[in-house]
């Protein structure tokens, strides 16, 4: 057989796509040649790693990332595999037959779209799923999580964070911004961080830990212990609207107290699609949505896709207004009164030209009654001249928000359509720029049709005219021209089935605000 | 209890050191199947309750790779819907056997290799072959994604493959050459 035969041949064998009569000729050449066998033993080493790896189970550590052996419950096969990990690494330990006793100190839940790696202290066999144990480390590089201790305690951490369970009253924070509400029957609660130790007295406070900084400790309710570990370490009582942060000496110097730089909850929101645009997902949509499945993002020029640049949170799409844009399979959402929300985040530079009207984001037919849903960051009047400011327009309704975009900087945008208002009988809408709603100005434009029924809509989604979803693209026929394709960064764009609130929204600015360094 | 206990920790130790290896032979045996981890677990329960009956100093692999070929066997007959294997039995015992006359290399060399290989990728073919590993519908939307036929698709796997097993080999024979 011809080496590069013998190559494919294998390939397929363990792709599970051989051909029967490629099988049997693999066969002869397995029976009949060591160089073969040995070869066939290369590739399935290799083939086996690679499954190993991408599974994420390594017997050969003691560390197993929890959320991705829940991901993988779905399927039994992979789940059984992680559990062999665990008993591996219940054999290192010499505590495979032990039973766990009592609860656990804490549990977790995190919001959807986060990501962590939960270790377990090297004794500790039996700590599964969302469970952490005295020496259990989270390492939370993504979202949101919230900690429910045994004791009573309720904490929420917003990525990125790292914390370790030191005892069951006792979490060394080493960074992240962690709020905590503390029953009377648990006082004593201690926060440790590398420069403070905070003892809860009964009390609603916040903690801040990051590198390279003084942690700060700030309190809501009731009262606190805080004290310095460095040099002159003082130690002060602190009570509501109190707050301190650590200096080089060791004293606690007096600061604002700032409740919006925590969270006290995970955020509920409606069912939505999420296109990350970091460099594992490229253009990948991921979500609640029961339309995860099926959309498939590609790039309208093959021959020059967006490129994936450092962004908000991990990478981002960059369109340079060159046809760049994404195109995709999803309809998107329609309905006389459905909610929708947008919500992206986008860096356009100064100067940039946004004329004729380059979407965000947008779907549907221009100029059918709310048969078009359309996010951009637009010049008023198409006028080069107006600042560009973002714009959400439902078919002939336009509402433009104030506030100047163009200046190079990160911005967050959300849209959200309510519904129907009831006494103007015209859409519901509000505009969020960095989490702040924002006045809107209001123009309408004639339109082709008006009142569609429900099943009109249907006729209007499935029509050729109507635009699947698109990315950083013009909806009107002259897809693809030029100047119709959006000039900036994109980044963490949701599209939600519902209406989101403003503490929503703002969940979701803190929950996407996530810098990473470039590697 | 002192002896036991290093008894116990050196074979812990065996066991654990040649998860990768143990795994890689069952795929050998049963290419292509749904099953590799469930036999994988079934023969470490096995091997775990056989501790016993393994005396420290002798071939830990050779024991514990007829085991699992035991455990692979023993599929076969508990998979009413698949009674045969893939593979025919006389290329299943030639392929057992040639496992035994490979070089040894430790598995977590084979892996940091392959992970330094990995490195070596271009994007777009790290792309590729993270998309295949993740799951087949996952390369089904990548195919979609960088609108490629999945006959192309196949090819470049095909080439990636390749190029990391050559670039396993080679980095192989280096640690091999630099530890002789």
């Amino acid at each position: 057989m011809i080496r590069d035969k013998l190559k494919l041949h294998i390939q397929a064998l363990l792709d599970g796509c051989i051909t029967d009569a490629d099988l049997s000729s693999l066969e002869t050449e397995l029976e009949q040649s060591e160089e073969a066998r040995k070869l066939y033993l290369d590739y399935t080493e290799i083939h086996s790693l690679m499954e190993q790896k991408a599974s994420g189970a390594s017997a050969a550590y003691n560390v197993v990332s929890i959320d991705r052996i829940i991901s993988k419950q779905k399927r039994i096969r992979i789940a059984v595999f992680a559990a062999a990990a665990v008993l591996i690494i219940g054999l290192v330990s010499l505590r495979l037959l032990t039973v766990q006793e009592g609860p656990p100190a804490l549990v977790f839940n995190t919001a959807a779209g986060s990501e962590f790696t939960l270790t377990h202290d090297p004794g500790d066999s039996e700590t599964e799923g969302m469970i952490m144990d005295k020496g259990s480390r989270l390492q939370l590089s993504r979202g949101t999580v919230e900690l429910t201790f045994a004791s009573g305690v309720r904490s929420v951490i917003k990525a990125p964070a790292d914390m370790t369970l030191q005892e069951d009253d006792t979490l060394f924070l080493n960074r992240g911004a962690a709020w905590f509400d503390v029953p009377e029957k648990a006082i004593g609660f201690t926060v440790k961080t590398k420069d403070l130790n905070v003892v809860d007295l009964g009390t609603e406070f916040g903690v801040v830990s990051k590198p390279g900084a003084y942690g700060e400790v700030h309190v809501f309710n009731g009262k606190v212990k805080a004290s310095a570990l460095n040099i002159r370490k003082e130690s002060v009582i602190l009570v509501a609207n109190e707050a301190r942060r650590n200096n080089p000496t060791g004293r606690l110097d007096t600061i604002a107290v700032n409740p919006s730089a925590f969270l006290k909850n995970l955020a509920e929101l409606p069912p939505y699609l999420h296109w990350a645009f970091d460099e594992y997902d490229q253009f990948d949509v991921k979500g609640s949505h029961p339309a995860v499945d099926e959309v498939v993002t590609t790039p309208i020029s093959r021959q020059a896709p967006p490129e994936l640049v450092q962004g908000k949170s991990g990478a981002a799409l960059l369109l340079n207004g060159n046809s760049q844009g994404l195109q995709t399979n999803w309809a998107g959402i329609y309905g006389d009164d459905r909610p929708l929300s947008t919500a992206v985040w986008v860096r356009i530079p100064k100067g940039a030209d946004l004329t004729d009207w380059p979407a965000i984001v947008g779907w549907g037919i221009p100029m059918y009654s709310k048969a078009k849903w359309k996010v951009q960051a637009t010049h008023p009047q198409n006028d080069i001249g107006n600042p560009p400011v973002a714009r959400v327009s439902l078919g002939g309704h336009f509402y433009d928000s104030q506030t100047r975009l163009d200046d190079n900087q990160w911005h967050h945008i959300a849209a959200v359509y309510h519904g129907t208002h009831p006494e103007t009988g015209e859409p519901d809408m509000a505009l969020y720029v960095d989490g702040q709603r924002e006045s809107l100005t209001h123009y309408t434009a004639p339109l082709r049709h008006e009142g569609l029924d429900v099943d009109e809509y249907e006729e209007i989604k499935n029509s050729p005219d109507a635009r699947p979803m698109m990315i950083g693209q013009s909806l009107r026929k002259s897809l693809g021209k030029q100047d119709t394709t959006f000039r900036g960064l994109i980044d963490e764009l949701y599209i939600f089935d519902g209406a989101l609130s403003q503490e929503a929204i703002k969940t979701l600015v803190t929950f996407t605000n996530n810098p990473q360094p470039t590697e | 209890m002192g002896h036991q206990s290093n008894t116990t920790s050196e074979f812990i130790k065996l066991l654990t050191g040649h998860q990768s290896s143990l795994r890689a032979y069952i795929v050998s045996l049963m290419p292509g199947s749904d099953d590799i981890d469930d036999v994988l677990q079934d023969t470490n329960v096995v091997l775990w309750k056989k501790m016993e009956s393994f005396e420290l100093g002798t071939h830990f692999q050779a024991w514990a790779f007829a085991i699992a070929r035991n455990m692979v066997k023993a599929n076969w007959k508990n998979k009413k819907r698949d009674l045969s294997p893939v593979l025919n039995q006389t290329v299943i015992d030639a392929v057992a056997q040639t496992w035994f006359q490979r070089d040894a290399t430790h598995p977590s060399a084979k892996q940091a290799a392959l992970d330094r290989c990995l490195k070596t990728l271009r994007e777009s073919e790290r792309a590729l072959i993270d998309a295949r590993y993740q799951s087949p519908k996952s390369l089904e939307k990548h195919a979609k994604v960088i609108g490629r036929s999945a006959e192309s698709i196949r090819v470049s796997l095909f080439r990636i493959r390749e190029k990391l097993r050559q670039c396993v080999q080679k980095r192989m024979a280096t640690i091999e050459g630099g530890a002789a």
